[in-house]
């Protein structure tokens, strides 16, 4: 089985001298393919912080980390991700289908304001009537 | 009452926790004084001497005089070499000093040609090149030279009257005349007729040297020594501009606005990130100089559209020539706001907060538009300040502005200095902010 996550002596500091957080102390991880995984652990244990420097998000401090065998340094990695980030937004300058354009071409498809699979994805999470709205 | 005191105590604790609104508070009015102050006498250090050119081809002993009168003068440096980039000092010819005057090196040269005065001279014949790039300047350096002037010449005004009479009635009836005119002027300016005799038989140096206590300029003077002094002034520069006040100003306004708008736009990073669409935007596979390069980009066009009405304005409103010269307006008004992002760009970077970030570039923004001469030109500072103007992305922004307006500068005489530095900047601060994006970590 091929790894598709592979973190190796990952840590990740944030701040310095006294106030230094260490989010991440030395983290080794590998994932692989065909795997569900669950992250568990109390409040500030870094859980947010290890997803954020796996997509890139924040840099890490010390250490490696591998997605699809390539550094997550690499943004081509993320057009095969999905992930929706705690207390994120979408731009409020962008009805709703306009986020599904501008987005989905973000993430390399070709797709516009007429293609079916807008009203598709829409329907699937039942929020067809905010189509036109920003 | 004691709701009002703990309000009024939240509100304190409030404004001196935020060190951005401290600092905007007291610091800029107090850089902003000294700047003014400074400019507008009083305070340290007064206004500096105006450089003008004086050229002297004549070789008599007057013309001599009065040049020295000019270099000893309080509102007036005189130059007359010229360093080339070779190092080679050699001295200011007229050709030369009209090239100097036409490209804006300096405000004004006076000329005392070869046939300023000669024995058969009937007037003084200066030749007078200015650029009036700024009013007061002007003004002053043309009354301090026809103060000099007039001042001190008095002295050999009977000389040069009986010079005219001579060559109007001949040698003979001169004498006639020459005892009239001692009468006139003895009666008219009160001086002694013995005196003016002898001045006009002979003109003595030593006289002439004498400190004139009697402030003799007066306009009923002014109107006979015009006849005798003959001033062949010529406009260089900006001579066929309609709306010269407009046309000078609007470069430190265009500048000052690109600072103001483009810094807004590169702190426009904070919003995203307090509006929570930053963190979403990085899910994507983009990368963070696409992120900036894009940003960079967006700044660039909308600081030229900015411009465009600006100067669109300008030419409806006030006449400001801008399509003469519009390819190298147009790569000006790009320069100028890349060099504006770059400097929005450092500052976002080095902030903390969106509130940081705007109190850095307002203190900035401010004192670099007063300093760099988008409020008032940079040529009525004193020279310490004239030199501290020159670190500022403002002044070279207001003068390539200048160039292209106002002197109508070819495209080659832009590249170097305004260009190159206004591109040198811009790279630099680039550089820096990148630099300082990684290393704080700000996106
Ligand atoms: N940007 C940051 N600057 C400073 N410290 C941070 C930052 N982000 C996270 N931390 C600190 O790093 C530690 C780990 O935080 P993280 O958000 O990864 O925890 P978590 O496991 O996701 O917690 P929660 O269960 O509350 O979501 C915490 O102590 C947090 O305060
Ligand atoms: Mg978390």
């Amino acid at each position: 089985m091929s790894e598709i996550i592979l973190i190796e002596n990952l840590s990740k500091y944030f701040g310095k001298g006294s106030t230094q957080v260490k989010a991440l102390d030395d983290v080794t991880l590998s994932i692989s393919e065909g795997m569900i995984y669950g992250l568990l652990g109390p409040n500030g244990a870094g859980k947010t912080t290890l997803i954020k420097v796996l997509l890139g998000i924040v840099f890490p401090t010390k250490g490696t980390a591998k997605i699809f065998n390539q550094d997550v340094s690499n943004y081509e990695v993320r057009k095969k991700i999905g992930y929706l980030p705690e207390n994120h937004k979408f731009p409020n300058y962008l009805t709703g289908e306009e986020v599904i354009v501008y987005f989905s071409k973000l993430s390399g498809f070709e797709i516009n304001k007429n293609s079916p699979k807008i009203s598709e994805v829409l329907k699937m999470v039942n929020m067809e009537k905010w189509r036109k709205t920003k | 009452m004691k709701n009002i005191f703990l309000l009024f105590k939240k509100d304190l604790i409030r404004f001196s926790n935020d060190k951005a609104a401290v600092m905007l508070t007291f610091l800029i009015p107090a850089v902003l004084i000294v700047i003014f102050g400074s400019i507008f006498g009083g305070g340290s250090g007064s206004r500096g001497k105006i450089p003008i050119i004086v050229v002297n081809d004549s070789g008599v002993e007057i013309a001599d005089f009065l040049v020295s009168e000019i270099d000893s003068s309080s509102s007036l440096r005189s130059v007359k070499t010229f360093t080339d980039e070779n190092g080679i000092v050699t001295n200011i010819s007229e050709e030369k000093a009209k090239e100097l005057v036409q490209n804006g090196s300096y405000p004004a040269a006076l000329v005392l040609p070869q046939n300023f005065f000669s024995d058969s001279s009937t007037s003084l014949n200066f030749k007078y090149y200015y650029d009036p790039r700024n009013e007061i300047e002007s003004q002053l350096i043309q009354g301090t030279i026809q103060k000099t002037v007039f001042t001190k010449i008095p002295k050999i005004l009977p000389l040069l009257m009986q010079k005219q009479a001579e060559s109007f009635l001949g040698s003979s009836e001169a004498d006639t005349f020459k005892t009239d005119i001692a009468d006139l002027l003895s009666s008219k300016f009160g001086m002694d007729k013995d005196e003016i005799i002898k001045s006009m038989t002979t003109l003595d140096m030593t006289q002439l040297t004498q400190k004139d206590e009697s402030d003799s300029s007066t306009s009923e003077n002014f109107d006979i020594m015009n006849q005798l002094i003959k001033f062949d002034s010529q406009q260089l520069v900006g001579a066929e501009v309609k709306n010269p006040g407009v046309t000078r100003m609007v470069g430190g306004w265009a500048i000052m606005f690109l600072l103001f708008t483009l810094t807004g736009t590169a702190s426009s990073i904070f919003e995203e990130k307090q509006e929570g669409t930053l963190k979403r935007m990085f899910c994507m596979p983009i990368s963070r100089s696409q992120f900036l390069f894009a940003k960079y980009l967006f700044a660039i066009v909308l600081g030229m559209i900015q411009l465009l009405v600006l100067f669109l304005f300008a030419y409806f409103l006030y006449d400001v020539d801008i399509f003469s010269n519009i390819f190298n307006l147009v790569f000006i008004a790009f320069v100028s706001a890349s060099a504006a992002i770059a400097f929005g760009m450092v500052i976002t970077a080095f902030a903390k907060s969106l509130a940081q970030a705007n109190a850095i570039s307002t203190l900035f923004i401010l004192i670099m538009s007063a300093l760099g001469g988008s409020w008032f030109p940079v040529t009525l500072f004193p020279d310490w300040m004239q030199i501290i103007a020159k670190f500022t992305l403002t002044y070279w922004s207001v003068e390539a502005f200048l160039q292209v307006l106002w002197r109508n500068t070819d495209f080659v005489s832009l590249l170097f200095p305004y260009v190159t530095i206004l591109l040198g900047i811009a790279i630099a601060a680039n550089y820096l902010a990148l630099y300082l994006f990684k290393k704080r970590q700000v996106i």
